[in-house]
C-alpha cells in the first residue's frame, strides 16, 4: 500500500512496522521455514504440461525481468535446484526460491522415477514483485509427471527348465510403465525346439501396442527337443519399448528376457532277445 | 433567598450560545456579578456585574477535539434593601463540559493500493465519546456502484480513532481504477441536534490493475505421439 502523501507515509511506516512485527511473530509461531506469496490470487492455465520424473528442466518466464524485478517460485513434486532454494519439493515442504532480484529462469529437478503407470501432479508457482508497485497475481504451471517408458518381464516369471515332450502353457506378464499408449516388442527365439503341432519354432518378432500396464505373452502349450544330445532353449527377449510419448523407452536391465530349458529328447534303444533263431 | 436553575455539571457544545439565567425577584435591587473561566460571556468581561443582570450568554471554549473543555459559571448577587443596607447572597455555579461539534475525518489520505489488497482507512473523530458513524465505498466513475455500504445502521466506536478495514478490491479492468470511501454520518455521546461534520471524511483509493507474472515458459517438456 503506498500512501500519496507524506504524512500518511509516516503512518504508513508505523503501521508497516507493526505489520512486519506481527508477521514476523506469526511465522516464528506458526512456521518458521515457510514464508507467502503477496496476496492469493492466481492465474492457473487450464493445461498442463508433461514432463518425465527425475528429468531436470530449466523454466523462465516471458518476457524477459527488468531491472529491479524480484521472483519468488514455489515448487511441489520436485525441487527447484537453483542456489539459494529451499524445501524437499513436498506438499509439506515446497521447494521454494524466495524474492530474488532478476530470478525469472529456475532449474527444477522433479521427483525421482518410482516406475509406475500413472502420473503424479506437480506445480510450479511464480510471482512477479517489481521495484515499485503491484505484485503480480500468481502464476501457476500444472505438471503431470510421468515415469520413463519401460517393459519388464515379471520377477514371478522365473527361467525354468523341462524335459523334451512336456507340457508348458500359460503365459509370461510382462510389466510396463511410463503414459499408456504402450508399445513393446519382443522375439521368440529357438535353436531347433518344436511346438505342440510338431512345428519348428522359428524366430518371431512381435510389437504389442496396449493401454494397460501389463501385457501378458502366450506360452507354447508343449515344448519338444528333437536332439538326443543337447539341450534346446525357448527365450523370450524384450526388445524395445515406448510409450504416449515421443522418445524411446527401456528395457529393464535383468528382467529383459526369459527362458525355457528344454532336455534332450530321450530315446529308449531297440529291443532286443535272446530269441532262437532258425536254421 | 436567591434561586440558580442549574445542574451540577452541564454538557455544552462549544459551537454553542448558550443562555444562563437566575430567578432574580429583587429586579435591579440586586445586583448580579457573574464570573467565567473556559469560556466567555457574549458582549461583556468576566466578571461582569450589572444591577438586574440575571441573564447572560456564554460561549464556552473548544475542546481539544476528543476530551471535554471543563468551564465553570459562578453568580452572586448583592441585595439592596430599602434603608441602604446590602446584604450578599452565597455563591451559585456550575460546572460545564463543552464539547466539540461532532467530527469524522480520515487520517489517510488517497491510497494506491494492489488488486485484491486489504487495507484500512483510520478514522479520528470529535466530540464526545462514543461516536456513531456511516459509511460506504463506491466506484467513482460510477458511484451507484456501491463496494460496501454501511450506511442503514450506525456503527459505534467508543475510541476516538477507528481504523476501518476494507477487503480487498480487484481490479479486471487493466488500468488503475479509482474508488471513493465516505463518512456519510457521523453522532458523538451528546444528544442534540448538531449534525456532524464528515467534510474531511474522504479518501480516493487507487486500485492498481493486476498484472502478470509473465508467461511460463520450459526447456523440455513430453510430445504426445
Amino acid at each position: 500500500m503506498k500512501y500519496k502523501h507524506l504524512n500518511i507515509k509516516i503512518l504508513a511506516m508505523e503501521n508497516v512496522k507493526f505489520s512486519w512485527l506481527a508477521i514476523i511473530c506469526m511465522l516464528f509461531v506458526q512456521n518458521p521455514a515457510k514464508s507467502q506469496f503477496i496476496g492469493s490470487e492466481t492465474d492457473s492455465s487450464s493445461s498442463y504440461i508433461e514432463v518425465r520424473k527425475g528429468s531436470v528442466v530449466e523454466y523462465s518466464l516471458e518476457p524477459d525481468a527488468s531491472p529491479g524485478e524480484e521472483f519468488r517460485w514455489e515448487v511441489t513434486g520436485g525441487k527447484i535446484i537453483t542456489s539459494g532454494a529451499v524445501g524437499s519439493g513436498t506438499i509439506a515442504s515446497p521447494s521454494i526460491l524466495e524474492f530474488t532480484e532478476d530470478k525469472h529462469t529456475i532449474e527444477i529437478q522433479w521427483q525421482p522415477d518410482d516406475s509406475t503407470s500413472g502420473f503424479f501432479t506437480g506445480n510450479i508457482l511464480v510471482q512477479k514483485k517489481p521495484a515499485s508497485g503491484c505484485a503480480s497475481i500468481i502464476t501457476k504451471q500444472t505438471a503431470r509427471l510421468w515415469s520413463m517408458p519401460t517393459a519388464s518381464i515379471d520377477k514371478n516369471n522365473s527361467d525354468f527348465t523341462i524335459c523334451s515332450g512336456d507340457s508348458v502353457g500359460g503365459y509370461i506378464v510382462v510389466n510396463l510403465t511410463g503414459a499408456a499408449g504402450y508399445t513393446f516388442s519382443y522375439s521368440i527365439k529357438s535353436n531347433g525346439l518344436k511346438n505342440e503341432t510338431g512345428n519348428a519354432i522359428n524366430t518371431e518378432h512381435h510389437t504389442i501396442t496396449t493401454s494397460n500396464d501389463t501385457a501378458h505373452i502366450i506360452l507354447p502349450a508343449r515344448l519338444t527337443n528333437p536332439s538326443e544330445a543337447a539341450s534346446k532353449y525357448f527365450t523370450i527377449e524384450l526388445t524395445a519399448m515406448n510409450d504416449d510419448f515421443l522418445g524411446d523407452g527401456e528395457i529393464v536391465s535383468g528382467r529383459e528376457d526369459f527362458t525355457i530349458t528344454v532336455y534332450p529328447s530321450v530315446k529308449i534303444g531297440t529291443i532286443k532277445s535272446t530269441k532262437l533263431n532258425r536254421r | 433567598m436567591n434561586t440558580l436553575a442549574q445542574v451540577p455539571t452541564e454538557q455544552a457544545r462549544s459551537t454553542d450560545t448558550i443562555t444562563y439565567y437566575i430567578i432574580n425577584p429583587h429586579g435591579n435591587n440586586a445586583e448580579i456579578t457573574w464570573t467565567i473561566t473556559g469560556g466567555t460571556i457574549v458582549g461583556h468581561p468576566s466578571p461582569y456585574t450589572a444591577d438586574g443582570a440575571d441573564t447572560i450568554q456564554v460561549i464556552w471554549n473548544d475542546s481539544n477535539k476528543t476530551s471535554a473543555n471543563y468551564g465553570l459559571l459562578k453568580v452572586s448577587e448583592i441585595v439592596k434593601w430599602p434603608g441602604g443596607i446590602s446584604c450578599p447572597s452565597p455563591e451559585e455555579q456550575i460546572n460545564v463540559e463543552s464539547w466539540s461539534r461532532p467530527k469524522a475525518k480520515t487520517d489517510t489520505s488517497d491510497l494506491i493500493i494492489c488488486p485484491g489488497e486489504s487495507f484500512a482507512i483510520k478514522i479520528d473523530f470529535e466530540g464526545k465519546p462514543e461516536y456513531r458513524y456511516k459509511w460506504k465505498l463506491y466506484d467513482r466513475d460510477n458511484p451507484i456502484m456501491i463496494i460496501e455500504d454501511h450506511t442503514a445502521e450506525f456503527i459505534t466506536s467508543i475510541n476516538p480513532s477507528t481504523d476501518i478495514l476494507i477487503a480487498g478490491i480487484e481490479n479486471n479492468t487493466g488500468t488503475e481504477k479509482m474508488y471513493e470511501f465516505e463518512i456519510t454520518d457521523v453522532q458523538d455521546a451528546l444528544n442534540d441536534s448538531i449534525p456532524g461534520d464528515v467534510s474531511m471524511a474522504g479518501v480516493s483509493i487507487y486500485v492498481q490493475p493486476k498484472t502478470s507474472a509473465g508467461m511460463l515458459k520450459n526447456s523440455d517438456y513430453l510430445i504426445r505421439r
